[in-house]
């Protein structure tokens, strides 16, 4: 099933530009060099995986992408135009949409609210209605709750509202910092049945994930962090098969 | 239903909050409903869920349609002025200077726009900005340089293009001073603005003696504390538009069409306009933004907002509406003093949207209404008396309502009151033989002749203000019965320090209230008057 997804992505990924391409990216906070010579490339239609221990640099690389940060040097290209000195708004405009490290909700605004911050930049009034049903069915559960305010939604609720707000933008690219985090196993296998359905549907993902066997099984390809230096770069399916990989982080 | 009506026809609240002695509860359909969930069902009405006299009231008002409210408040502002200029109420009021009454209207009108100014940065974008009066003071300056003799042998623009000039320098001034900020956070923000502000106030009174190299003289561009005199005034609209409209004001109403009148429906007008204008701002994707951002501002960032963009217009908008008032406030007074754009004047404004509820603009126009009418009670003593006696006892009565105990702590307070002005006149001859300095009043006089006031009060009255405090302290943080004694302390002292020191040193006791207002307020309402409850998550 995994092979039939993934097998011929890759072929086809590999003749077309990328979608997102970072070159020699290094970025320090201050003083300390945490990302070293990032090369990493995301393809139309992809769903790559970033893996990586604690503090290995993961949410340092979704920063740099989404000009948070600024890398020291090195390159980020989007749709091979050259961003890294283009504020985050603009690369949110070209068409990055990103569900945060801890979810980061509005809590004072109501769900309702909440998707239409996602869609902050869009003018397309209609297709923004059309879009909020799309995502609404995606997420049952936030339809029944568009009124409630955000901090009183319960994590795994605040999870899918990050991840349907970030849908709002209608993102050519979707980051995801550790969508899995703090939910209950039926709610990661939900979430990401979820996530492979928006990557179907057409939506290039890279996404950061402690759960490295769920996210292999699910994804293209994958990337392996290690105190700011890729290790490891291979389709998922080899990764899952790795030797040292399975030592570090598969755990069997 | 109509059966329940005709039984108890005297009473139309039982109708809303349903009788359990007649068995026919409007809310039968409080039981829970399977399968609805509650949480999601409630979230409307967990808003509307008010009570108590000011909640019957909010929902009441909210009721009308808002074009009807903003048409009823505006029409009670464009009629004060000139309903309170008029002679019956003026005797009534027993007040003889026949402008006072609108001179405090206009100062209410002028600092409910800077107060929404302050309102844009702090309230909207939650950037707490406090160097807010320097950009009031900076375009007053502004508006005196244009508009006066002082540079030179006098330079004296016109308002439809002094007015403008000065806004947009000042709001450039305030873009600037945001973008220099833009990088901090929090407190490091508060102190680099903080510093802005102070700095203006000390170069506004130091700056006397500046050489510049090509000139030989050195060069006064403030004239230190005492500030610039004659400024020109604004006309309200055009010099000639304005003799026509005194002329039809006399010959309607019968008095005078004087400058300060002109000023207050120059501020009416410029209210309107300002609140027209943050209420869209707000309302827009900009508003939005601010929102977003004023909550979690990395959030807001990736959600595409522009966020340095959006902090730097809430500093430029903030620093325009400032000079907006600021010059037309100069060109009323006629004058740019330093004095004026202090710290205190920072204070006051920030009680003003604090007290009000930040982010809603009729409550920090409420909140600039009830500081800007504070002090001028209290300047007054009889009056300043009444609203010490009587909001303590409706504060008391809304504690603890009418019930025996209120009761037991009024009567008991007043009986070992007089106890203890029995003893000591008996023990000790010659003690109580002060006299108050405030005298007169009924009120002034019963609170007297109930109080010991020793010979030599003024310390004794001091110490009591602490002492008051102390024992509200207790009051409020003790448990047990032994509270009501300290509650009977409390007024004791209160009582006293009032008659010996507060009430003729309305000064002090303007602070001590604007102090204990805002306490009173963190601790019941901490969103403010018309703020909106921010859900804390825990
Ligand atoms: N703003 C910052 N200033 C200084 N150091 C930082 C900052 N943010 C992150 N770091 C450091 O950079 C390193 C990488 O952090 P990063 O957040 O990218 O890790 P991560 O791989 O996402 O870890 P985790 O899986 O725990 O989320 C860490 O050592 C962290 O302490
Ligand atoms: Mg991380």
């Amino acid at each position: 099933m995994n092979d039939q997804n993934s097998q011929p992505k890759i072929e086809n990924s590999q003749s077309t530009p990328p979608l997102l391409r970072l070159t020699d990216v290094n970025t320090f906070y201050g003083p300390i060099h945490i990302l070293q010579n990032i090369n990493l490339e995301i393809y139309p239609g992809e769903l790559v995986c970033l893996l990586g221990g604690n503090a290995s640099g993961k949410s340092t690389t979704l920063k740099t992408i989404l000009g948070i940060v600024t890398p020291a040097g090195g390159t980020v290209e989007f749709q091979g135009e050259t961003v890294q000195d283009q504020p985050t708004s603009y690369r949110i405009e070209q068409g990055m949409a990103v569900v945060p490290e801890n979810r980061r909700i509005f809590g004072d605004m109501s769900v309702h609210e909440n998707l239409l911050m996602g869609a902050y930049l869009r003018t397309d009034h209609q297709q923004m209605k059309q879009d909020l049903e799309r995502v609404l069915e995606l997420f049952p559960r936030l339809k029944e709750r568009l009124k409630q305010f955000g901090s009183t939604l319960s994590g795994g609720e605040q999870q899918m509202l990050a991840m349907a707000r970030a849908l709002m933008s209608r993102p050519k690219l979707l980051l995801m910092d550790e969508p899995s985090m703090g939910l209950a196993p039926i709610l990661v296998e939900q979430s990401f049945e979820i996530i492979q359905q928006i990557n179907r549907e057409g939506t290039s993902v890279f996404m950061v994930e402690q759960n490295a066997n769920m996210a292999l099984s699910i994804a293209n390809r994958g990337y392996v962090l290690q105190t700011g230096r890729i290790v490891l770069a291979d389709k998922a399916k080899n990764l899952l098969n790795n030797e040292q990989m399975r030592h570090a982080y598969l755990g069997h | 239903m109509s059966v329940e009506k005709n039984t108890q026809p005297t009473n139309p609240e039982s109708e809303s909050s349903g009788d359990p002695r007649t068995g026919a509860s409007p809310r039968a359909g409080d039981s829970p409903r399977i399968g609805v969930d509650e949480w999601v069902a409630q979230a409307d009405e967990r808003k509307q869920a008010r009570s108590g006299f000011w909640g019957t009231i909010a929902n009441r008002w909210e009721t009308i349609p808002v074009f009807w409210r903003i048409g009823f408040v505006a029409f009670i502002l464009i009629l004060a002025p000139i309903v309170t200029n008029t002679t019956p109420v003026l005797s009534l009021l027993d007040i003889s200077n026949n402008d006072f009454m609108v001179r405090v209207g206009a100062t209410f009108l002028a600092f409910s726009i800077l107060a929404i100014g302050l309102n844009v940065v702090v309230g909207y974008a939650g950037l707490l900005d406090l160097g807010y009066v320097a950009f009031f003071g900076l375009a007053s300056y502004g508006y005196a340089y244009l508009s006066s003799d002082f540079i030179g042998a006098g330079v004296h623009v016109p308002y439809f293009i002094s007015i403008p000039v000065v806004v947009a320098f000042t709001a450039l001034v305030g873009y600037l001073l945001g973008s220099l900020a833009i990088r901090l956070y929090g407190d490091y923000l508060a102190i680099v603005t903080l510093g802005f502000g102070l700095l203006f106030f000390q170069l506004a009174q130091t700056l006397t003696r500046v050489r510049f190299f090509w000139l030989e003289r050195p060069v006064d561009l403030t004239r230190g504390p005492n500030g610039i005199n004659n400024l020109d005034a604004i006309p309200l609209i055009t010099s000639r538009i304005e003799e026509s409209i005194a002329y039809g004001y006399i010959y309607l109403f019968g008095s005078t069409f004087t400058p300060t009148i002109k000023y207050y429906f120059l501020f009416l007008i410029m209210l309107g306009l300002v609140v027209l204008v943050v209420h869209h701002m707000n309302q827009s994707r900009l508003g939005r933004g601010w929102r977003a951002m004023r909550e979690d501002d990395l959030a807001a960032e990736v959600m595409g907002i522009p966020v340095r963009h959006l902090k730097l217009m809430a500093f430029a908008t903030g620093a325009g509406i400032a000079a907006l008032a600021g010059a037309t406030f100069a060109a009323w007074q006629g004058n740019v003093v330093p004095i004026r754009y202090n710290v205190l004047a920072l204070i006051n404004l920030y009680a003003m949207v604090v007290l009000g509820g930040l982010g809603s603009l009729p409550g920090v126009i409420i909140g600039a209404f009830i500081y800007t009418l504070l002090p001028e009670i209290l300047r007054n003593v009889v009056y300043a008396t009444t609203l010490f006696y009587v909001g303590g006892l409706i504060g008391l009565v809304a504690w603890l309502e009418p019930s025996k105990r209120l009761v037991m702590v009024l009567g008991g307070t007043f009986l070992a009151g007089l106890l203890l002005k029995f003893l000591v006149n008996l023990l000790w001859p010659g003690f109580d033989t002060g006299v108050a300095p405030t005298e007169g009043f009924f009120l002034n006089q019963w609170a007297q002749s109930w109080l010991i006031i020793p010979a030599n009060f003024t310390t004794a009255g001091n110490l009591a203000i602490g002492a008051g405090i102390a024992a509200l302290l207790a009051t409020v943080s003790i448990k047990n019965w032994w509270r009501y004694v300290f509650l009977g302390l409390t007024i004791y002292l209160f009582g006293f320090a009032w008659e010996t020191r507060l009430a003729v040193e309305p000064s002090v006791t303007r602070i001590l209230v604007v102090g204990a207002s805002l306490v009173v307020l963190m601790i019941t309402r901490p969103q403010g008057l018309l703020g909106k409850l921010r859900v804390e998550i825990l």
